[in-house]
């Protein structure tokens, strides 16, 4: 319990993963423009990337450390992402089609995206966590991602286009806006993760 | 002949890769790819390696989606896509421990696979190739490779060179000027200044050759 | 309904070039206090970094083919910030590179003077600090002189004697003095004049800087990293590096800094526990810069927050009682 409450607050506040290691920063970029959308997709993300961490744990382990290990460690944590995007489609579908529409713009980027894959492999392959620490990285993660994405919505509505050089506008303020809250991060020291 | 659905006219495969490539680069303005070379990116090898998975994952998953992608279901094209993606990625990944370097291999380790299903892949292949013809999605797939590849290489170049003060492992400086150019925080600075640059010289452009050329983004 | 402005505040020219030399006015007995102990070193460190700050302004300006606003302060008095905070050793590039940071990358991009969203010298520390740590918080003895930096004798600072668990041996009078290794201008006696100072000019709130002194302080005392009593712990938290002068003059930026004087006391607040938070458990001696960085990223939500909960409270309150409320 101790590590599951470390993991959270070290990577959603403390040493936050997307500004510590770069994992879904595309994504914060490009999914979040509106504050509906960091809860409706950082729910999503949030249940995903649990789920996913949790089953791949056990299979994880099960696989162990050779070489045929090492190849087939990300299939299996691809495949079980996939089977819960299945799962997830066909039972919305099949229950609400209305819901389904809504929440089908964000469903591949919060099942396949480079922090829920990226933090599957770390979580058994850099830093060696039992169950509920690697539930608490996830949980943390999630809350990061949402922190950051807020962070990024916040910067983009305040700065004023108008007086920003024609140069940066658009793409690269908002690039050296992340540049500096990642510089912030920093003060408590570089990701554990990588 | 299938019109391109993106933006309602078609277009030449060489616009669409130009537009890819430079004019609206796929890391600089449209802000994908950005994980592997925040992380990843600290050395020259590494942003080439890194080039040639993307180009070997992207090239034949978008082919493939431009032909088929549009008569599968979401739930069946998705995973049919990252799949081949993350089996080349497995493969290459494989020959380059194997065969080529394993250092290099043990150090990318993490973030091959990423590719499979960075933003680039769901973005590019899941989003444009789907719904454009074969041409047109292999243009746009060879300007996101070279799009990416100039952008990272471009990045993992300064950095290898401000951090350990070597440009692929050739020691070109005494001591490395600046270890913290290797943290994410740079890299997202370096992006910005770069997307400013790329801004700006394409402003300039649009300056010269306003009245000549009409030019139209979205 | 009032419709009320948030961060960045003072795009228009109003006091602004009145309120940077107020600013300004403070940095000159700190450099010559500075100058008594260590000589001339700290003077040219202050005008090199001040130097630097208004060429890379030029620069910066140049490129977009304007003219800088130089007569309006604001790149001399984050010249003057950064060199304060630095070593009296410390090699000239160092603040010549923060400065370099904090107006072409914290400053200029977001649309210049009263547009900035960070404080561009808490962006160069911060910088700076990630990458020259040794440089940064290498101080020399303050008993000796440093006229010759070959020859000069260093000494570990209280700020990293404390993150590294001992207690520093220091006299009330010499902390209060900074008779210890130490920033350029952290000097505890003649900044708590330049806070008063800075009041009656009207060119700091205290709505921040109190809070955020009083959080530190509070801190100090309830979890104390010395062993010489709750009185010495609260002194040397406050006189160890350069935490006053981000009281003074990073904190209270009129740009970055919120509006509302409920968000002001929050974001102070809010500013000391990460300064003593980092100091705890973060990377570096000293944190503070980071802490600021932090706090301009959420000054505009504490803003609109406790605009929405003073404009709200009062109005729910009287209903709740059963009276009439104004629309």
């Amino acid at each position: 319990m101790n590590e599951m409450l470390m993991m959270l607050t070290a990577t959603s506040l403390f040493q936050n993963v997307v500004l510590t290691t770069g994992f879904g920063s595309s994504l914060a970029l490009r999914v979040i423009y509106r504050k509906s959308d960091i809860w409706k997709f950082g729910g999503m993300l949030s249940v995903f990337l649990i789920a996913t961490m949790a089953i791949d744990y056990p299979l994880d382990h099960w696989l162990g450390l050779g070489l045929q290990a090492k190849l087939l460690r990300p299939l299996v944590m691809v495949l079980v992402a996939m089977a819960l995007y299945c799962l997830v489609t066909v039972i919305t579908a099949a229950i609400s089609v209305p819901f389904y529409k809504k929440i089908k713009p964000y469903l591949v980027p919060a099942v396949f995206n480079d922090l829920t894959l990226g933090l599957a492999m770390v979580a058994n392959h850099k830093v060696t966590l039992s169950f509920w620490g690697t539930v608490g990285l996830a949980a943390g993660s999630c809350l990061g991602f949402m922190l950051v994405a807020w962070v990024i919505l916040e910067g983009r509505s305040r700065i004023n286009s108008h007086g920003v050089p024609l140069a940066f506008r658009g793409a690269p303020v908002i690039l050296i806006y992340l540049g500096l809250a990642a510089l912030a991060a920093l003060g408590f020291g570089s990701s554990v993760l990588l | 002949m299938r019109e391109s659905k993106t933006n309602g006219r078609a277009r030449g495969w060489w616009q669409i890769f130009f537009d890819t490539f430079l004019v609206r680069n796929i890391v600089l303005v449209k802000l994908l790819g950005l994980c592997p070379i925040v992380v990843a990116a600290v050395n020259l090898k590494a942003g080439v390696t890194l080039t040639v998975c993307v180009a070997l994952a992207l090239l034949p998953t978008a082919f493939l989606m431009s032909l088929v992608g549009e008569k599968l279901k979401p739930v069946i094209r998705v995973p049919l896509y990252t799949l081949i993606a993350l089996g080349i990625l497995l493969g290459a990944g494989y020959v380059l421990g194997t065969y080529i370097d394993a250092e290099l291999y043990a150090s990318l380790y993490l973030f091959l696979p990423l590719l499979a299903v960075n933003s680039l892949m769901t973005y590019r292949v899941g989003g444009f190739a789907v719904v454009s013809r074969p041409s047109e999605a292999m243009a746009d797939a060879l300007g996101s490779v070279f799009g990416f590849g100039a952008v990272i290489c471009t990045v993992a170049a300064v950095r290898e060179l401000l951090a350990f003060g070597a440009l692929w492992e050739f020691t070109l400086l005494p001591a490395p000027p600046l270890e913290a150019a290797a943290s994410p925080f740079f890299a997202f600075l370096m992006l910005g200044f770069l997307a400013a640059l790329m801004q700006f010289i394409r402003e300039m452009l649009r300056r010269f050759m306003a009245g000549e050329v009409s030019v139209s983004y979205e | 309904m009032t419709t009320f402005r948030t961060t960045p505040h003072w795009r228009q020219t109003e006091a602004a070039s009145s309120r940077c030399w107020d600013a300004l006015i403070p940095l000159v007995p700190l450099v010559v206090y500075s100058c008594v102990y260590y000589g001339l070193r700290p003077l040219y460190v202050t005008l090199i970094a001040v130097a630097a700050a208004m060429g890379f302004e030029i620069l910066g300006y140049a490129l977009q083919m304007k003219r800088a606003p130089l007569t309006d302060g604001t790149a001399a008095v984050t010249g003057g910030v950064i060199g304060l905070a630095m070593s009296p050793i410390v090699p000239y590039w160092v603040p010549v590179v923060a400065c370099g940071v904090a107006i072409l990358a914290a400053k200029l991009p977001f649309g210049g003077r009263g547009r900035n969203l960070f404080n561009p010298a808490a962006a160069g520390l911060a910088f700076v600090t990630v990458c020259f740590p040794v440089q940064m918080f290498t101080y020399p003895d303050s008993e000796r002189s440093i006229a010759d930096l070959s020859q000069v004798v260093t000494q570990t600072s209280p700020a990293a004697l404390m993150q590294a668990g001992a207690t520093p041996s220091y006299s009330p009078m010499d902390i209060v003095l900074s008779n210890f290794p130490g920033p350029i201008g952290s000097v505890m006696i003649i900044l708590v004049a330049c806070i008063l100072y800075l009041f009656v000019r009207r060119a700091s709130s205290p709505w921040i800087v109190l809070p955020f002194i009083g959080t530190c302080a509070l801190y100090a005392a309830l979890f104390p990293r010395v062993s010489s009593g709750v009185g010495a712990s609260v002194l040397l938290e406050l006189c160890a590096g350069y935490l006053m002068l981000t009281a003074v003059f990073l904190l209270a930026d009129p740009v970055t800094a919120p509006r509302h004087w409920l968000a002001r006391c929050v974001y102070g607040v809010a500013a000391g526990i990460l300064v003593m938070l980092l100091r705890r458990v973060g990377k570096f001696e000293e944190g503070a810069c980071f802490a600021v960085l932090l706090c301009n990223m959420f000054a505009d939500t504490l803003d609109r927050n406790c605009w929405k909960l003073c404009y709200h409270l009062p109005r729910w309150l009287k209903k709740k009682r059963g009276g009439a409320v104004d629309a």
